[in-house]
């Protein structure tokens, strides 16, 4: 289900609208410790953010996606793991 | 191992690749971008593939059935007769053109464009940019023009890989460009999904559907949509659209930038 979910946020970053990206790297981060949303975030910020970023931050997806993923961890261990 | 050890270690694993991507990322920023132009070059060949699949397996119809090709037929015969009467008077205007160009003195800018594939999906970039198939090796140089039909131009070359560029939309959130609207240079700020503003001093005349230009004349930048003014400001808010959905577009004309 993870692989799947996983290549399906890839194919979003892709190919579809940034939304239907966040809603996938957010489910994901709920129920798995997904190091490979940031790896597709990092992707998107290399592919369409230029260098210096917007509004002054660069990386600005691969951010939000680290934020999701470490930002959830507590709610994980809470409903998830126990 | 028990589910607390499996979580414990997948809580290191996650640590540890979250470090080493934002080494890379660092390494990325720092190196001037080798590490995007490296996925760019990967995606742009990816992607120029899948359309080149996308085109051969559309051009083939397996599935069409002889009468509907013949239909086809008959339909592109029709389409082909009335672009050719197109090109005629075409030709007529373009003699015509020239003839006036030469009665005022005007030299034709030897400048020709290059015509590239758009290599990414507009709809799935968050900050309004879009990768095209060439790069430094093709001539693209930063800050030359993305332009689609009608010479209008969508945007500005932002980064150049070796294979692939990145190009940057006028009407990118806060992207101000310079531009001439009715003789008068203002400057554009774009608003994101094709649209774009200026605030223009209330003497000059503006109204909707007047075309807006480039600084430098040559290319069309947008078209003036609704326009807003107040006898309590100095100012009027003139609203910019792009007449066209980029969205549909597969290729653009790069011109060097004359700015």
């Amino acid at each position: 289900m993870r692989t799947f979910l996983s290549a399906v946020t890839f194919f979003s970053a892709l190919y579809m609208p940034i939304w239907i990206f966040m809603l996938l790297a957010l489910g994901l981060s709920v129920r798995y410790r997904a190091w490979e949303v940031i790896c597709v975030a990092f992707i998107i910020d290399c592919l369409y953010l230029p260098i210096g970023g917007i509004f002054g931050l660069p990386f600005l997806t691969t951010l939000i996606a680290a934020t999701f993923v470490w930002g959830l961890e507590p709610l994980r261990n809470r409903f998830v793991f126990r | 191992m028990n589910s607390f050890q499996q979580s414990k270690q997948s809580r290191r694993t996650l640590l540890l690749l979250t470090i080493i991507i934002f080494i890379v990322a660092a390494s990325d920023f720092f190196s001037g971008g080798f590490v995007r132009a490296s996925i760019r070059d990967a995606v742009g060949i990816v992607n120029g593939g899948v359309f080149q699949m996308v085109s051969a397996v559309s051009a083939s119809r397996p599935l069409s059935s002889r009468k509907a090709l013949v239909e086809e037929n008959k339909k592109l015969e029709s389409e082909l007769r009335t672009i050719l009467s197109y090109k005629i008077q075409n030709e007529i205007i373009k003699a015509e053109n020239n003839a006036l160009r030469a009665l005022v003195n005007l030299h034709e800018d030897s400048n020709s464009g290059k015509t590239v594939r758009i290599a990414s999906s507009l709809k799935s970039s968050p900050f309004s940019t879009f990768i095209i198939s060439a790069g430094s090796d093709a001539g693209i140089a930063t800050g030359d023009y993305a332009v689609i039909e009608g010479g209008l131009v969508i945007g500005i070359v932002s980064e150049v890989g070796a294979r692939t560029s990145l190009v940057q939309l006028l009407t990118a959130p806060s992207e101000k460009t310079d531009v001439i609207i009715n003789g008068a240079i203002v400057e554009m700020t774009g608003r994101g999904t094709g649209n774009a503003l200026s605030e223009i001093p209330r003497e000059i005349g503006v109204s909707e559907g007047d075309l807006v230009f480039l600084k430098g004349g040559k290319f069309i930048a947008g078209v003036v949509g609704r326009v807003e003014s107040t006898p309590a400001n100095a100012l009027k808010r003139v609203n910019i659209n792009i007449p066209t959905n980029i969205q549909s577009k597969e290729f653009v004309i790069i011109f060097p930038g004359i700015l």
